[in-house]
């Protein structure tokens, strides 16, 4: 089934090209020539940088942040020479400093400077004309520096800390509400994209609980810039508060709503941390220590409803990249504490996953009741179930056993198995050639591999789109078909279905089903590529290989499944249903055995059609039904073997599609596991169905469940 | 003369018409692109030494360009430019995308300002939907959002192709 990725890839080719064209007709001599113009008066500028986005040695930074600290009271002098005329424009003395050297004798200014510098740093007036608002705060604290005019912000999440009532000059920088100091403190912090922002608002932010008691000159600005420079006096931290940032404190459980037990304290580049849970599971809890967090997420967050409050308690969760591949942070705050505690959970989770667990976590403390995770009723046989990680394939299989307790990940071996390309009866393995071809009429190169050889599978098919091979060692496979010099919606170009027996190397592959192309559902068309609805794709082949299951892409995200019997070419299969109106398999068919085929399938309102009459459009609505049919009854009224369906379970609302997978107990009887209901950043939820019963084993941090792990890739 | 500085002025022939030209992708105006890149550029000759080090620096100068163009829109001063230019030009349409015959500029014409920079920055400067965020200073959820709208906006056009 195509994805965004697709129309992605064009649309960027699209902009790009764009770009491209605009730019062929800019002048660049005369930009120049008008940049110098517009610029003329601008001073030579010799400001120094501390942050950029990239990691720099933080040695090197400390130098440079050295330096500009003189530079800063080399330009204050400037301003005491000019009387204090607020207007008047204070060119920097002309004195460059390279980040790249860092010897001290071309990094600092000269000896006599520096003394004239101590002597002027205590003497504030003058350098900070921004106000801050408390001007007392304790460590841990939150303040607002209101800058006394518009100012330009050198990097938008630092700030920098001169103390000034030492004889020694002390520099340290806030960032990201991290106190970094020069001696190393912090010396792995991954500095913030360096962007200035033109603006008079006022800045709050959070003084780190760890900042030495003292006065400071607080800069949202370089330093030196004294409309951006405020003066505040930080005090010792609360003890209260210190406790609550420095002492790890466990969550109410772990992701899966397991107890947290006791918290491993870890330390990274001098910042420390608590976990709870082993370091790799997915469920781990982390939980950030002497750094107080941004109240302002939680802030945000009450006032526009998104927050989770239970009497003094407020929590938020905040995606920090995007999930499930990134993790969320958590945000818990005891509003009569006024300590804000932060989490941090996943990969694996989506957005609505940790609100979830959020909310899980304000009930268990309001109530002081443990959390509880979901019930794992007792099933024929274990299962396995699919959860997203940060790195390639970017998914994992763990496996539960049949009461529901984990046991154990599908191995690196495992994994690579289920994803190898099928093979054929003689043990070659058959491949399509790389990259995914962009759009319609572009087949991709099959191949035949064996060992260090490689060929052609057979002179009438060389090319594929999708391909299958039957237990029997038979290839299915599908493909466009456009004539020379056509593009797909031209007369003539179609899609189709073939079969091809490798024992019977002189025989042509076999056409089974064509479906011609269709102007209607042509999605994109332009720089030559087509994409288009209307293909169907091998998704499952049955253990008899007479059935074959193909994914049918009727919109660019939305799919339903067809059937087809190979021994009875030219036609979709009609499967019989429950339904009074057959509405769209919604799910991949499962084929269990004894001729026995499970669907997913939405029923239609009465006069809708049935699948087969418009591939184009999707038919049904409301609750999915899982049937199980017997593909070899003559009789349709008897082929429903059995049919289960949760009520108000319906398909995911973002590809109008179902996770299905069934199997055959011992005793003849189906069991099948439904996953639906869900959308974007809305998990789905996952669902038992035997005999009438359907047991939910939603598991947070999954999103898929089967029998078969070979079903989840 | 600033742009002389060693090394800046390679930066600048290197990069200026690139930038104007994603500025009017996403402006839709040309003097206005302009007027934003040479802001962008000084204030890239403010941060020479320490930007001159990035490995980057049209992404970084990309990712100013789309803060100054949502400033713009905000900012009194751009007002009394736009009036001042509306006076110079003897022919202005609405918010007047004036690349004429240019498939991805007709496309994202009728997206909002911001919609029109995210996408933008997505698919004409590769960046991912963390940097948008980190660039605009907006959550990730909020850049996935407009870009999904944005998809959808641009789907939802039968006429979708290029020049």
């Amino acid at each position: 089934m195509p994805d965004d990725r697709s129309l992605d890839r064009h649309l960027a080719a699209m902009a790009r090209s764009s770009v491209d064209r605009v730019a062929a007709t800019v002048d660049v001599d005369a930009e120049g020539a008008e940049f110098r113009r517009r610029h003329q008066g601008e001073p030579s500028p010799t400001l120094v940088t501390l942050a950029g986005n990239d990691r720099v040695a933080p040695q090197r930074r400390w130098v440079i942040a050295s330096a500009a600290a003189a530079v800063l009271v080399v330009g204050l002098i400037a301003i005491s020479i000019r009387g204090g005329d607020d207007s008047a424009v204070v060119a920097p003395p002309d004195t460059t400093i390279s980040e790249a050297d860092t010897s001290p004798a071309t990094s600092s200014p000269p000896p006599s400077t520096v003394e004239t510098a101590l002597s002027t740093i205590v003497q504030p007036e003058g350098t900070t004309r921004a106000t801050a608002e408390p001007a007392t705060v304790a460590a841990g604290g939150m303040v607002t520096i209101t800058p006394d005019g518009v100012v330009e912000r050198r990097c938008l999440d630092i700030v920098t800390a001169t103390l000034l009532d030492t004889d020694t000059t002390m520099v340290a920088q806030i960032v990201s509400g991290r106190w970094v100091t020069p001696d190393g403190g912090g010396s792995d912090v991954t500095y913030p994209a360096c962007q200035g922002r033109v603006s008079n608002e006022p800045v709050s932010f959070v003084v780190p609980v760890v900042t030495p008691a003292g006065t400071y000159e607080m800069c949202l600005t370089e330093p030196g810039d004294a409309t951006g420079c405020a003066r505040l006096t930080v005090t010792g931290a609360d003890e209260r508060l210190s406790v609550c940032l420095t002492q790890p404190q466990a969550p109410p459980s772990l992701v899966d709503g397991s107890l947290p037990g006791p918290a491993t304290i870890e330390s990274t580049g001098g910042f420390r941390g608590a976990r709870w849970g082993d370091a790799d599971s997915p469920f781990a809890v982390y939980q950030v220590l002497d750094e107080a967090g941004d109240p302002s997420w939680l802030d945000d967050a009450l006032a526009d409803g998104r927050a989770i409050t239970i009497d003094n308690l407020q929590a938020v969760s905040i995606p920090v990249g995007d999930p499930p591949l990134g993790s969320i942070t958590i945000y818990l705050r005891d509003a009569l504490e006024g300590c804000l505690r932060t989490y941090s959970v996943g990969p694996g989770l989506l957005s609505d996953e940790a609100a979830g667990l959020a909310r899980q976590w304000v009930d268990a403390l309001a109530t002081g009741m443990a959390v509880t995770g979901p019930g794992h009723p007792t099933l024929v046989a274990g299962y396995v179930a699919r959860r997203y990680i940060d790195e390639p394939p970017f998914f994992a299989i763990d496996r539960f056993d049949a009461d529901g307790r984990a046991a154990g990940a599908l191995s690196g071996d495992e994994m690579e198995r289920l994803l190898a390309p099928p093979r054929l009866a003689d043990g070659s393995i058959l491949t399509l050639a790389e990259p995914q071809p962009d759009g319609r009429c572009r087949n991709r190169l099959l191949f035949r591999e064996d060992g260090a050889d490689s060929s052609a599978l057979a002179p009438g098919l060389t090319e594929a789109r999708s391909i299958g091979v039957t237990p029997a060692g038979v290839v299915v496979a599908t493909r466009d078909v456009c004539p020379s010099e056509s593009k797909w919606g031209d007369p003539g170009t179609r899609w189709e279905l073939v079969t091809f027996d490798p024992a019977s190397p002189g025989r042509a592959p076999q056409i089974v089903f064509t479906r011609d192309s269709d102007r209607e559902q042509i999605w994109f068309d332009g720089n030559g590529v087509v994409y288009a609805g209307g293909e169907m794709i091998v998704d499952d082949i049955s253990d008899d290989g007479r059935y074959v299951a193909l994914v049918d892409s009727y919109h660019i995200e939305k799919a339903k499944w067809q059937v087809i019997d190979l021994e009875r070419p030219g036609r979709l299969m009609t499967l019989a249903s429950t339904c009074s109106t057959r509405g769209d398999i919604v799910g991949p068919p499962r084929f269990i055995g004894a001729g026995l085929i499970v669907v997913a399938r939405l029923c239609a309102s009465p006069g809708a059609g049935t699948e087969s009459a418009a591939p184009a459009q999707p038919i049904g609505s409301g609750d999915i039904q899982v049937e199980a049919i017997d593909l070899n009854a003559n009789d349709p009224t008897a082929a429903i073997v059995w049919h289960g369906t949760v009520p108000g379970l319906g398909a995911d609302g973002y590809s109008s599609t179902a996770g299905l997978d069934a199997q055959l107990a011992a005793d003849g009887s189906v069991w099948a596991i439904l996953t639906a209901g869900g959308d974007v950043e809305k998990p789905s939820r996952t669902f038992v169905l035997h005999a009438d019963e359907a047991d939910e084993i939603t598991r947070r941090a999954y999103s898929g469940f089967a029998f078969d792990p070979a079903a989840l890739v | 003369m600033i742009v002389a500085e060693t090394g800046f002025e390679d930066c600048y022939r290197q990069h200026v018409a690139r930038l104007v030209a994603l500025g009017e992708t996403m402006a839709g105006d040309r003097e206005v692109a302009r007027d934003l890149a040479h802001e962008a550029f000084l204030r890239l000759h403010r941060h020479w030494e320490s930007v001159a080090g990035y490995q980057d620096v049209g992404g970084w100068l990309a990712r100013v360009m789309a803060n100054l163009l949502i400033d713009h829109h905000r900012s009194r001063d751009a007002q009394r430019r736009a009036v001042e230019r509306l006076a110079r030009r003897p022919d202005v349409g609405s918010a007047g995308i004036e690349m004429e015959g240019d498939g991805w500029a007709t496309l994202v014409a009728a997206l909002p300002l911001r919609q029109r920079v995210i996408v933008t920055l997505h698919y004409a400067e590769d960046l991912s939907v963390v940097d948008i965020a980190e660039a605009l200073e907006i959550s990730p959820g909020t850049v996935k959002s407009a870009l999904s709208k944005a998809r959808d906006a641009l789907r939802s056009r039968g006429d979708i192709t290029d020049a």
